[in-house]
């Protein structure tokens, strides 16, 4: 008697266990409950703002300690490892370079504080001169509409700004612009020098 | 020498050594473009990105056609507070038809006391404001661009199409492809379509280049409606796996190691992998030295240096036979170039001056030493 009073017992047990877990397992596909499995769709927008951002990457010349020889009348130094005439000064190799940082195009645009005679001096034993060259850092960076266009030394004037490109690259591997300097100074300069180059992005 | 040259030329070291303090400025939003309403009424926030908190106030800057029509709320502000500033906009009733403009725009305010001495350089940023205007009747402004890309693969234009009139319109663009030698290569043509005034589409078409060598190209799109035309142009390349030598040394003093230098450009729209160049220099009869570059990675369409070094003490003076192989790789293709000039091989003048000024000053200080010498051995011979 007992012994068939723990199966009955054990078989209840069993049955309850197993529609526990059949009620359990019949909601979590919906079945029972009458919940319904549907699809729906969402969406996701997304706006990227819109930024301009222009730097100078490159932005030290340092042609180091140096003098005029005294046989010559001018010294001349470049950012393409030119020194003529000069005693100690490094060769600089790498002139100023300038990237658009940001993701639309630029127009560009560069001016001077100073000419030569203003930066260098007046009245000297020979007229020094103060040039810049533009060239792509990156191929394609430029739309050339400079007037000297890319790739020639032309004199810095201080009237206003000089358009160098106006359409300046954003695009990674094509969004770096070359800028070299030359200088030549006459023996008798003197004076402490300064001169500001700044550099104009526009959006378009 | 004259002391006051040394003296000036270290101050121009020193302001030259000092160039450029700020070196990056941007600002977000770069670009605002509404259509016209008399009378509207606008704020605009601005931020300022890409500049050092440590130093520099800057000063806002309103310009263009529409900048009597824009107030902003502080006229310049320190980093160190705040990165924005607002505008306020009040258009006018009327307008010119077309795009009328200002820009807003952020520079540094150079202290000129401070910088008198310095060589510097400082940036100046402005986004644009636009507002468009319909013109009377129906006018379409257009844009194109395009991506470089290597042979086999598609080129995909993107024309923007703006209608700027004040009616409705229906247009059938068009894009011309053309060599950079002028030569219309083909014709890709969109279906005809209705534009809303005011309305701007984007539409694309790709090109096969299957058929097409690389180089450089260029494509005009024309936007044909009702008997006007709106076009535009944009240039692209189409690249193959070649690295071009544009340059090497091809000169150079005599004396312990050399650096020999070369550049090359890539033809590629893709990464080239690890190219470096094998570098022999030889004379007439036999090869004189062998070395190889350093490798690097090249970017698309990008000119780069290469280096590599030798012993100039293994040549003489004047001219020997260079010949440069470049190697390279692109997609797990590789490649080879080759070329073949002169380099230049010459004894640095200094360095002979200054022996011969040293040898001829030991000589006479020896001859002196000797006289003296001799001078004193003799008068103490005499006196004994």
């Amino acid at each position: 008697m007992k012994k068939s009073n723990l199966v009955l017992t054990l078989s209840w047990v069993i049955a309850i266990l197993t529609l526990l877990i059949l009620v359990v397992s019949m909601n979590k596909f919906g079945v029972l409950t009458g919940q319904s499995v549907s699809t729906d769709t969402a969406q996701a927008n997304l706006s990227i703002t819109s930024q301009a951002q222009l730097e100078f990457t490159v932005n030290s010349v340092d042609w180091g300690e140096g003098f005029v020889n005294e046989s010559t009348v001018f010294a001349l130094l470049d950012t393409e490892g030119n020194v003529v005439n000069g005693t100690n000064w490094n060769a600089v190799t790498q002139g100023l370079v300038l990237e658009n940082k940001g993701n639309v195009n630029l127009t560009l645009n560069l001016s001077s504080s100073k000419n030569a005679t203003e930066f260098i001096g007046t009245g000297l034993s020979t007229t020094p001169t103060f040039m810049w060259k533009f060239s792509d850092n990156e191929s394609g960076a430029c739309a050339v509409t400079y007037s000297g266009g890319l790739g020639s030394y032309t004199d810095i004037a201080t009237d206003g700004n000089v358009l160098v490109c106006s359409d300046f690259l954003w695009a990674n591997d094509n969004d770096t612009i070359l800028l070299d300097l030359k200088v030549t100074i006459p023996t008798d300069a003197i004076g402490t020098k300064g001169v500001i180059l700044t550099a104009t992005g526009t959006s378009l | 020498m004259n002391k006051r040259v040394v003296i000036s030329l270290f101050c121009l070291f020193v302001s030259i050594l000092l160039i450029s303090e700020i070196t990056a400025l941007g600002i977000i939003p770069a670009r605002i473009s509404i259509n016209f309403e008399p009378g509207l009424e606008k704020t605009i926030e601005f931020t300022v990105s890409g500049a050092s908190k440590v130093t520099r106030t800057l000063e806002v800057v309103i310009s263009g056609e529409l900048a009597e029509y824009i107030t902003v709320d502080k006229s310049n502000f320190n980093l160190q507070e705040d990165m924005r500033f607002i505008v306020t906009i009040k258009l006018p009733d009327e307008l010119k038809p077309g795009r009328n403009t200002a820009y807003i725009g952020v520079s540094e305010e150079i202290d000129m006391e401070l910088v008198g001495g310095m060589f510097g350089t400082a940036i100046v940023i402005n986004s644009l404001f636009a507002v468009d205007v319909p013109y009377p009747g129906k006018y379409l402004e257009s844009t194109l661009t395009a991506e470089n890309v290597n042979i086999g693969e598609p080129v995909l234009f993107m024309l923007g199409v703006k209608s700027q009139g004040a009616d409705d319109v229906v247009m059938k663009p068009v894009i011309e492809i053309y060599s950079e030698h002028d030569e219309l290569m083909e014709t890709l043509e969109f279906k005809e379509r209705e534009i809303l005034s005011q309305e701007k589409i984007d539409l694309q078409k790709a090109l096969d280049t299957n058929d097409y060598t690389s180089g450089r190209y260029y494509a005009v799109a024309k936007v044909n409606y009702e008997g006007s035309v709106s076009d535009a142009r944009t240039d692209f390349r189409i690249g193959e796996l070649v690295v071009n030598v544009l340059g090497y040394t091809n000169k150079t003093e005599i004396g312990g190691m050399k650096k020999f230098v070369i550049k090359i450009e890539s033809g590629w729209n893709d990464v080239i992998d690890g190219a470096y160049a094998e570098v022999t220099i030889s004379n007439s009869t036999d090869n004189i030295v062998s070395f190889k570059t350093s490798p690097t990675n090249i970017n698309p369409w990008q000119i780069k240096s290469i280096e590599g070094y030798f012993n100039s003490d293994l040549f003489s003076e004047g001219e020997y036979d260079v010949d440069i192989i470049v190697n390279y790789f692109g997609r797990d293709k590789g490649r080879t170039v080759g070329h073949k000039g002169k380099i230049l091989f010459y004894m640095p003048d200094s360095i002979n001056y200054l022996l011969i000024i040293i040898v001829i000053g030991s000589v006479l200080f020896l001859m002196f030493f000797l006289i003296i010498l001799g001078i004193i051995f003799k008068n103490g011979k005499k006196k004994r």
